[in-house]
C-alpha cells in the first residue's frame, strides 16, 4: 500500500478533510459493528454479567460508550485526509492504525456514488474507488458534497481520457453531452420484480440478527393457540391434526410473508430506478434508502442477458442485464456489484430497444436461430433421466411397493418434458456483428454479444459427436463462458472463422 | 521468430473442429513417460505400504482388516491401471499450434477439445514447473485471458526452453502492448 508514496504526491499535495457530517458516517459504522457484537453480549450479560455490573451503573455504562463512540469518531474525521493531485489520489487514515492508500488514476477501474440515509438530509455522498486490483483493495470517502464527488469522477475520467488519448484515439468528444434519461421504474414495476424475483434475501439479510427471536415468537403463538384449538376441537382430533394443520398454515403464511419481502426487497433496492445515458456511459441511479449511483462504460459491456423466467413471460416482463469484465472479483454480493448492470423487470419492447441502445442492429429477438441436435436430448435422457429414474425407482419401489410406479412415472415424465423443452429452446445465430444465444425451459432468455469482444474460443466434441458432425462450442467473454452444446458443425465452423477473423484481423479493444 | 514455418493462413481454408489437419506440434514424449512412471511409483509405493502392514512381523491383524487390505488392494491396481490406460493413450494426442495470431491446443481421448486462444486478448503468461517436472526437464505454458481462471490455456510438457522461446514470443508480440 505504501510502495510506492511519491507517484501521486506532488510536492505541494494538499490535503483536505471531509465534511464534519461524515463524523455520522463514522458513528453508523461504529453503531452497526457494536450491534452485531451486542448480540454476544447481552445473552452472556442476562445469564451472567448482571450479577457483575449493578444495573444502576448501566445508564452510565451506556453513556461512556456513547461518549465512546462519539469520540472516536470526531478522531477518525480528524484523521482522514485525503488528496485529488494531477496523477491520482491519496487517503491517510486511521487514529492509532495509520493507513495510507496511494491510487494512480490509472489503477482506479470506476467511481460509485452512494448516499446512505444518514446523508439524506444534507445530500452528501460516500465515493467508492473501485480498483482492478484481485486483493480486496479499494478506497473510499464518506461525506463529500455531491459537487465534490462529481468533479473527482470527472479527474478521474478526465485522466483515463488524456492516457487512452496517448495511446489510442479513441472516443474523440462524446463525454460532455447532457444526461439522457433510458428507462424508469415506477413502484409498479418493482411491485411486478418482487413477485417474478425473488429478492427475499435483500430482507432476509437485514433481518439476520433477529432470527432466533422470530422464531420463538412463532412458537410462543402456536402454544399459546392450542388450547383454543384443543376446547373447538376435542383433544384426540387436534394432536392429530394439529402439527399437520398448523405446518400448512406456517408454510402459506411464509410463503406470502417471502412474496412481501421480496417485493419490499425489490422496492428497498431499486426505489426511483433510473437509467440514464451520458455521452458514452450509461449510469443507473436507484435505492431506498441508500441511493445508489452505479455507472458502466459502454464499450465495457461485454454481454447483453435478456432473461425471462415463466413467471415473467406470464406477465410479459424481462430482466436485462447488461455484464461487464469479471475477472479477479470474488464478492458475489449482488447489492454492491459493479461488474452487472440489472434494468428489472421491463417489458419487451422496452428491453429490445434497451438493448439496441447498447448493441446498435442488434437483432436477437427477430433473428432466425439455429437449433441445437435433437441428439443432446437423447443424450441427457440416457446419460442423466433414465439412471436418476431408476435409482428414484428403485427407492421408492422400496418404500412404497407396488405404488412405487406412480411417483417415479410422475419424475419420469417431468424430468422428460423439461429437458425436451429445454433442447427445444436451445439455439443459436448470427449476423454480421453479433452472436446469439436463445435459452430457457418455459420462459426464454435471449443472449446477445459481439463477435469482437471472445477472448478465447472453445470447441469440445466427443467421438460420436464427431461423426455426426457435431460441436459444442464454447466462447469465453470477459464477462464469463457461453456454451452452446450439439450445433452441427457445419455451421459452427463457419461461425468460429469469422469470429477469430473479427478478433485477429481488425483487432477491436474488448475494454 | 523462431517458428518461421507457422502462418495463420489454413484457419480460413479449413474447418476448425477438424484442425487436426493443421501442422501442429506434439509436446514432449518425456510429459507422457513422466506421467506413466509417477503413476507406477505412486501404486506400488502404496503396496509396499500395504504389504508391509500386512506381512509384518509384530502383531497379527484382525480378519476384517485383513480383508479390508486385501480391497484397498484391488482398488489400487485398479485406479492405477486407468490412469495408466488413460495417459498411455491421451497424452499423446496433446498437440498445439502457435500462431501468428493464436496459439491452438488440441488434447482429449474421448472428448476432443481444440481451444484457440488470440494472441490479442492475452493478459499475461507464466510457466509453471513442478518438482517432478523440473526432473524431467519440463514446464507448463499457461496462457491467462480475461475471463476467469477457469479458462486459462495450459500446454503442458514443454521442454523447457521451449517454453521459454514460446513465452518469449507471446511477450514481443505486437497485440499484447496494444491495450
Amino acid at each position: 500500500m505504501t510502495s510506492s508514496t511519491e507517484s501521486v504526491q506532488t510536492t505541494s499535495a494538499e490535503w483536505q478533510r471531509l465534511s464534519p457530517w461524515s463524523v455520522l458516517h463514522f458513528l453508523f459504522l461504529q453503531l452497526r459493528q457494536s450491534v452485531s457484537f451486542a448480540i454476544y453480549i447481552i445473552p452472556a450479560y442476562v445469564v451472567g454479567g448482571h450479577k457483575l455490573i449493578d444495573s444502576e451503573y448501566f445508564p452510565l455504562l451506556l453513556l461512556a460508550m456513547g461518549a465512546g463512540w462519539a469520540i472516536s469518531s470526531v478522531l477518525k474525521y480528524y484523521f482522514f485526509q485525503f488528496t485529488v493531485t494531477d496523477k491520482g489520489i491519496a487517503i491517510r487514515s486511521g487514529v492509532l492504525d495509520r493507513t495510507f492508500t496511494d491510487l494512480p488514476y490509472e489503477r482506479i477501474q470506476n467511481v460509485k456514488f452512494d448516499q446512505p440515509f444518514y446523508f439524506r438530509f444534507n445530500d452528501l455522498r460516500i465515493v467508492t474507488l473501485d480498483t482492478a486490483g484481485s486483493a480486496k483493495q479499494e478506497a473510499l470517502f464518506a461525506g463529500v458534497t455531491s459537487a465534490y464527488a462529481r468533479f473527482v469522477k470527472e479527474t478521474v475520467m478526465r485522466a483515463h481520457r488524456q492516457q487512452s488519448a496517448t495511446t489510442t484515439e479513441e472516443s474523440p468528444a462524446s463525454s460532455t453531452s447532457d444526461e439522457q434519461l433510458l428507462n424508469e421504474r415506477s413502484i409498479r414495476d418493482l411491485i411486478l420484480h418482487g413477485i417474478t424475483n425473488n429478492r427475499v434475501w435483500i430482507v432476509l439479510g437485514t433481518l439476520a440478527p433477529f432470527y432466533e427471536q422470530i422464531s420463538g415468537f412463532i412458537f410462543r403463538q402456536m402454544n399459546a393457540l392450542r388450547p383454543q384449538a384443543e376446547a373447538w376441537l376435542g383433544e384426540q382430533v387436534v394432536a392429530l391434526w394439529y402439527v399437520g394443520v398448523m405446518s400448512v398454515l406456517i408454510a402459506i403464511v411464509l410463503l406470502i410473508l417471502m412474496a412481501l419481502f421480496s417485493i419490499g426487497g425489490s422496492v428497498l433496492m431499486f426505489y426511483g430506478y433510473r437509467l440514464t445515458r451520458q455521452g458514452d456511459k450509461y449510469i443507473r441511479r436507484s435505492g431506498l434508502l441508500n441511493r445508489q449511483e452505479v455507472s458502466m462504460k459502454r464499450s465495457r459491456v461485454q454481454i447483453a442477458r435478456q432473461q425471462q423466467d415463466w413467471l415473467d413471460r406470464l406477465l410479459g416482463r424481462v430482466n436485462l442485464y447488461f455484464e461487464q469484465n469479471i475477472t479477479g472479483r470474488t464478492n458475489p454480493n449482488e447489492l454492491k456489484a459493479t461488474h452487472k448492470l440489472l434494468v428489472p423487470s421491463v417489458t419487451v419492447a422496452e428491453s429490445d430497444e434497451l438493448t439496441s441502445n447498447v448493441f446498435s442492429a442488434q437483432q436477437a429477438r427477430h433473428v432466425n436461430f439455429e437449433p441445437i441436435h435433437k441428439r443432446y436430448f437423447w443424450r441427457q435422457l440416457i446419460l442423466w433421466i433414465l439412471p436418476l429414474t431408476a435409482l428414484a425407482g428403485f427407492v421408492s419401489f422400496k418404500v412404497l411397493g407396488p405404488t412405487g410406479a406412480l411417483p417415479t412415472l410422475l419424475i419420469l415424465s417431468a424430468m422428460v418434458t423439461l429437458t425436451y423443452l429445454h433442447w427445444q429452446r436451445w439455439g443459436i445465430a448470427s449476423d454480421a456483428s453479433y452472436i446469439y444465444v436463445r435459452k430457457g425451459i418455459i420462459g426464454i432468455d435471449y443472449w446477445c454479444f459481439p463477435l469482437a469482444k471472445v477472448q478465447q474460443v472453445e470447441v469440445r466434441q466427443s467421438l460420436f459427436m464427431r461423426r455426426r458432425r457435431l460441436s459444442t462450442l464454447g466462447f469465453v467473454l470477459a464477462s464469463g463462458r457461453v456454451k452452446v452444446p450439439f450445433v452441427a458443425t457445419d455451421f459452427a465452423s463457419p461461425l468460429i472463422e469469422r469470429v477469430l477473423y473479427e478478433v485477429e484481423v481488425k483487432k477491436p479493444a474488448w475494454m | 521468430m523462431e517458428h518461421p514455418s507457422v502462418t495463420n493462413n489454413p484457419l480460413y481454408s479449413q474447418e476448425l473442429p477438424c484442425l487436426g489437419e493443421l501442422p501442429s506440434e506434439a509436446i514432449s514424449p518425456g510429459y507422457r513417460k513422466l506421467n506413466l512412471m509417477v503413476t507406477v511409483v505412486i501404486s506400488l509405493l502404496v503396496f509396499t505400504v500395504l504389504l508391509i502392514v500386512a506381512y509384518q512381523p509384530w502383531f497379527t491383524l484382525p480378519v476384517k482388516l485383513e480383508f479390508s487390505l486385501g480391497v484397498a488392494g484391488a482398488i489400487t491396481a485398479l485406479l492405477g491401471g486407468l490412469i495408466f490406460t488413460y495417459h498411455y493413450f491421451a497424452d499423446r494426442l496433446i498437440y498445439y499450434t502457435l500462431r501468428e495470431q493464436d496459439i491452438v491446443l488440441f488434447k482429449g481421448l474421448i472428448f476432443k477439445k481444440v481451444i484457440c486462444q488470440p494472441m490479442l486478448r492475452i493478459q499475461h503468461i507464466d510457466i509453471q514447473r513442478g518438482p517432478l517436472e523440473r526432473l524431467a526437464g519440463l514446464a507448463t505454458l499457461k496462457v491467462y485471458s480475461a475471463g476467469g481462471s477457469d479458462h486459462t490455456l495450459a500446454i503442458p510438457g514443454l521442454p523447457e526452453e521451449t517454453a521459454e522461446k514460446m513465452r518469449q514470443f507471446v511477450l514481443n508480440h505486437s497485440d499484447l502492448t496494444r491495450d
